[in-house]
């Protein structure tokens, strides 16, 4: 018998089967599936459908090829901030994320609803790479924000903000 | 006017193999469910090259419009669900270049149906004019605005083919797009002057009628016939509206989350970008405590909980934005973006507090303080709020950090005093006449006298209750239960004493979690000190066995470390009063020790010029640091940092887990009497002042060089004091390092 799969539907119904292993780099499907398995022990071999319903099938297929990659990655221990803080983008990652805005949004909402913490975190640093370093007209074309501050409010910004230029 | 040949010239298979790319297009026929009688059979999946990056990008941001799946993998889907329905197989096997070949046709005969129809319906309006109606109507969102998770798809399918007859009765509609898709040369001009869509035009019933991948081949078809200048002006439009403002959409811990990886220059700009982001930045207010503590600006939490209580003072020294730029918009906004953030002034006070230390032009403000007239100072401890100075003399000064002025003189020691240590408003002094007393810093009154040596009591620690391990249950072990004194003598005895004899110390009650009866607590309150020997409840102990004067203690959980005249190191165990080990490796006498908690070590350093450390497990001795050239008196250990300043002039910074010497501090004339190091500097005295980074070694710059002598010196995050002798005269320094008002 080959290992365990389990079936993630997304949102808009599309079935993708993976195997535990890849599923349960999400936090919320490994303690479904454990709960799952609670319930009735003695019937192992059902087939395993789990709805994630809040992430659409282009999303989850994302989600999953990003899983079956790190399928044996061992991530450093979330509760250490200053690991966490440091440690940069896997250069894997970094490209896997190269992917429309809208998508790395997604993304992002999807490892924060499954609990996939090492993606979570991945998608925001790629959001905060997308920031660091660029001065404030750089960040409103990278996101097309309009600067709706007044010629007067932007100077007093400005001033307010001299302490951090450099020298 | 579009002929059947023309639409058919448009659609035809695109020029460049049709293969499988690493990131294809995939046209996922399948999910169309819809449209006309035609297109009712699903048709497989067609990869086709994608055009160039912002378009591919665009095609697949169409996904939002249920419109194209993308990503490779979505091929091997399709075709899964394709072959789980009977009708599809012959058509999967078909190969790429023929199923889009076959899509093709069908689109065409599908797209020339439509046309026809719209033929059929024309009326006389002049082209021109329509042309410039339809262009303001075209259904593309405007630049600014961020994409919706619309659902076309679904209005697809609400479509009944009797709605066909609806749309009919506006013909003139109908012509416009016609011409519309002729002039195809000027989208660009459409894409700026289109707003909204009121009206149906061609591109609606498009849309309506056409599936989702025949819409995608249509306009892909467009696209490939159109010039490279459109193309380049709908690939900058398009790259445009693709980008979203992903900071503003995602929950508020989600970009706190992204903020969080951001360096504060970072985090400043990210607050100029508009209202929202300085909006969004505010609420997060923990982004920029964060960054304080990440920075390493203050020493710790407790330092930020602090600067907190003076909120008021912070904003009127250090916010430069005007209150009626919050004031005039709190009619329209509940809370305006230009509202102070707390934090982030806090860091800015600490970043040019920061700046000022390294700045070795900076003059930080000094107040000079005469004190204790011609004796030694001997000892100095101090916080935010006070300085404790005990002296050669009898007495003890306590003065205001931020002013200067003195707070109080503790009067009641008969000979000078050798050592002092406060916690909360305790402190506990040891002195000459034999004695040590605990005095109350709030009130300044004395209300323990301590007598249990016999001569000179040279030393004092105070084991605060810490953890010291897990019990079974997994919970944490504290050692000791309240707060305990211990003191070295010239006697070459220990004593320790309970201080839980302190019942009304509010700030340790609550730290140690000390609950007493309002009872306990009265009676503890009497108008004279209470005088405790031997006999009294709160002697813990005589910890007996070295052999000369104790110099040192160290005291951690259930450990005390002392150092002593006699050459040895001993380790006792608090709870039991026994003696642990003896070291016995020092050939000359000790003068200083300390405890490495975290290591479970004990450090030593001799006036036979060594440092020793030691294991606390078995008393072996790990490792001798020999560098020095003379008597070791000083030594302090951080988590990342062991000092060491000796009588030969140096202060040495090593590696606390190897003992790997990192820098040798050399500047100053004589034996260093001094130091204080914390993870930026070491702050070091000897004739005068010297200040280093304690990364490089370097010599930043000096203080005080009109000091004869520099007995003690501390500093925090801001504020650096020193006890020196200036002109035979005893002065207590404080240096300021905190920023002015900005105006």
């Amino acid at each position: 018998m080959s290992e365990a799969t389990v079936t993630l539907i997304s949102s808009d119904k599309q079935k993708f089967q993976v195997s535990k292993k890849v599923a349960e780099k999400s936090v919320l499907i490994k303690n479904l599936i454990s709960d799952m398995n609670q319930d009735d022990d003695d019937d192992d071999e059902e087939e395993m459908n789990i709805p994630v319903p809040n992430v659409r099938a282009a999303v989850l297929q994302k989600v999953i090829e990003w899983a079956e990659h790190h399928k044996d990655t061992n991530f450093p221990d979330v509760d250490d901030e200053d690991t966490r803080k440091s440690t940069p983008v896997d250069e894997w990652d970094k490209k896997f994320l190269e992917v429309d805005q809208e998508m790395l949004y997604e993304i992002i909402l999807a490892a924060n609803y499954m609990n996939i913490r090492p993606l979570l975190d991945a998608g925001c640093k790629i959001v905060a790479e997308m920031i660091r370093g660029k001065s404030p007209d750089e960040i409103r074309k990278i996101f097309n924000i309009d600067n709706d501050f007044t010629p007067e409010e932007e100077a007093a910004i400005k001033r307010e903000n001299e302490w951090a230029e450099d020298r | 006017m579009s002929s059947e040949k023309e639409i058919l010239e448009r659609a035809r298979p695109p020029k460049f193999p049709l293969v499988n790319q690493s990131v294809p297009f995939i046209f996922d026929a399948n999910i169309d469910q819809l449209s006309s009688s035609q297109f009712q059979s699903n048709i497989g999946s067609v990869a086709i090259h994608p055009l160039s990056t912002p378009i591919s990008y665009g095609l697949q941001n169409t996904t939002e419009s249920g419109m194209v799946t993308p990503g490779a993998a979505a091929s091997s889907r399709s075709r899964k669900r394709a072959k789980s329905q009977g009708d599809q197989q012959s058509f999967d096997s078909l190969d790429e270049v023929e199923q889009g070949a076959l899509v093709k046709r069908r689109l065409v005969t599908n797209t020339r149906n439509i046309i026809s129809e719209y033929e059929q319906n024309k009326d006389e309006e002049s082209a021109e004019q329509i042309i410039e109606e339809t262009y303001t109507q075209l259904p593309l969102p405007s630049p600014s605005a961020s994409p919706t998770h619309s659902s076309i798809q679904n209005e697809v399918s609400s479509i009944e083919p009797s709605n066909i007859g609806q749309q009919q009765s506006k013909p003139a509609k109908y012509e416009n797009s016609l011409a519309l898709v002729q002039h195809g040369d000027d989208i660009a001009e459409c894409f700026r002057k289109s707003k909204s869509v009121n009206n149906i035009t061609l591109i609606d019933i498009l849309n309506k009628k056409l599936s989702k991948n025949s819409k995608n081949l249509l306009l892909y078809s467009l696209l490939e016939t159109s010039d490279r200048t459109t193309l380049s002006i709908l690939a900058n439009h398009i790259t445009k509206f693709l980008k979203f403002d992903i900071l503003s959409n995602l929950p508020l811990e989600l970009s706190a989350n992204v903020l969080s990886f951001l360096d504060f220059r970072s985090l400043v700009n990210v607050s100029a970008v508009s209202r929202n982001w300085m909006s969004l930045v505010n609420k997060n207010g923990n982004v920029w405590k964060q960054r304080i503590l990440f920075d390493n600006l203050v020493s710790g939490p407790q330092i930020i909980q602090r600067e907190l209580l003076s909120y008021d003072e912070i904003i009127y020294k250090y916010y430069t934005i005007n209150e009626s730029f919050y004031s005039k918009y709190s009619a329209k906004f509940p809370r305006s973006c230009f509202e102070p953030n707390i934090h982030k002034l806090i860091y800015k006070k600490y970043y040019l507090t920061n700046k000022n230390w390294n700045n070795p032009k900076y003059e930080p403000r000094r107040i000079s303080l005469k004190a204790h007239g011609g004796n030694v100072i001997t000892c100095l401890q101090f916080d935010e709020d006070k300085i404790v100075i005990g002296a050669d003399d009898d007495i003890i000064n306590v003065f205001d950090t931020s002013t200067g002025k003195k707070i109080r003189v503790l009067r009641g020691h008969d000979g000078g005093v050798w050592g002092l240590k406060y916690i909360g408003n305790t402190l506990a002094t040891a002195s000459t006449d034999k004695s040590l007393r605990v005095w109350n810093l709030k009130t300044g009154k004395c209300s323990h006298i301590l007598r249990a040596h016999n001569s000179t009591v040279r030393c004092l620690d105070i084991i605060e209750p810490t953890v010291v391990g897990k019990d079974e249950r997994g919970d944490d072990i504290i050692y000791p239960k309240a707060p305990i004194l211990v003191s070295g003598s010239r006697d070459h005895n220990l004593i320790m004493w309970d201080l839980s004899m302190v019942k009304d110390d509010v700030e340790i009650n609550k730290k140690f979690g000390l609950n007493y009866s309002k009872e306990e607590i009265a009676m503890s309150l009497t108008d004279k000190p209470v005088e405790h020997t031997p006999r009294s409840k709160y002697f813990l102990g005589c910890l007996k066995g070295h052999t000369a004067a104790v110099r040192s203690i160290s005291g951690h959980g259930n450990i005390i470390v002392s150092g002593s005249y006699d050459s040895n190191v001993r380790v006792w165990d608090v709870e039991s009063k026994t003696c642990k080990y003896v070291l016995t490796d020092h050939s000359s006498k000790v003068y200083t020790t300390a405890i490495d908690a975290k290591r479970n070590r004990a450090l030593s350093g001799s006036l036979d010029s060594t440092v020793n450390v030691w294991d606390l497990s078995n008393g072996s001795l790990l490792f001798s640091l020999t560098d020095h050239s003379s008597l070791v008196g000083l030594i302090q250990l951080s988590p990342k940092y062991l000092t060491t300043g000796a009588a030969d002039a140096t202060i040495r910074v090593w590696d606390p887990d190897t003992g790997k010497i990192r820098h040798v501090l050399q500047g100053h004339p004589g034996a260093i009497t001094c130091f204080q190091h914390n993870d930026r500097r070491v702050i070091s005295g000897s004739t005068s002042l010297l200040m280093w980074d304690i990364d490089t070694g370097k010599q930043i710059r000096g203080f005080l060089e009109d000091t004869t002598s520099v007995w003690q010196v501390r500093f925090n995050d801001k504020v650096c004091v020193a006890a020196v002798q200036k002109n035979e005269e005893a002065w207590i320094e404080i240096l300021n390092f905190e920023p002015d008002r900005i105006q």
